[in-house]
């Protein structure tokens, strides 16, 4: 009878001495009400779990870190690679088409000019051009006309071409400067 | 015998065939000649 009587009040003690404390803690503004109310909670547990929780959540909350970082370091590596490999694989594969699109022959002048197959297409030349390219000595004036028409008649400068004669007088033409017929 | 000059291997782009010939280069003034080749 006495051991629960000893029981009883020790319990009535404990409960109005965590009332009290409870009472003490809202009067401090601890657990009380207010804007900072959510602040004052979250640093007055701490406080109260300082004793047991911080050493056992100290360490859990620092090996996190160190383990976390490796493995985003690792797989980047891994990530790069994969990148880097595929870009030489796809270069010959480019390179490889380009020579069936490369062959596009583009004529030139020249070569327009040598497919000169009928008297029309030669070029012509205006009695002005003409002079100035014998009296700058950049061109010749060849007389194709018969040699009895030369005589009679002709540019002053020309040279007698005939065409019954040319066939045999080719190797008399220069190659270093216009060659003007009329 | 421009278009032979040319067949015979001549530089078409050097080869010219005179607009209108020996009456042309008369009518624009130019001077013309008689007698051969000198």
């Amino acid at each position: 009878m006495n051991k629960r009587r000893r029981v009883l009040v020790q319990g009535r003690f404990w409960k109005t001495g965590l009332v009290a404390m409870v009472l003490v803690l809202i009067s401090c503004g601890a657990l009380g009400p207010g804007p900072d109310g959510e602040v004052a909670l979250e640093t007055a547990r701490p406080a109260e779990q300082s004793p047991t929780a911080v050493p056992t959540e100290a360490p859990a909350t620092a090996t996190p870190s160190p383990t976390e970082a490796p493995p985003t370091a690792t797989p980047s590596p891994t990530d790069v690679r994969p990148t880097a490999t595929p870009s030489p694989t796809d270069v010959p594969p480019t390179a490889t088409p380009s020579p069936t699109t490369a062959p596009s022959p583009v004529p030139t002048e020249s070569a327009r000019l040598q497919a000169v197959t009928s008297a029309e297409d030669v070029q012509r030349v205006d009695a002005a051009a003409a002079r100035e390219l014998v009296e700058t000595g950049q061109g010749m004036l060849y007389d194709t006309r018969s040699t009895n028409s030369y005589a009679s008649l002709h540019a002053a400068g020309a040279v007698s071409f005939a065409e019954s004669e040319a066939a045999g007088r080719l190797g008399e033409l220069p190659t270093d400067r216009a060659l003007i017929f009329y | 015998v421009a278009l032979r000059v040319i067949s015979q291997g001549f530089v078409a782009q050097n080869v010219y065939v005179l607009k209108g010939g020996l009456a042309a280069w008369q009518s624009a003034g130019y001077a013309v000649t008689s007698g051969e080749t000198p």
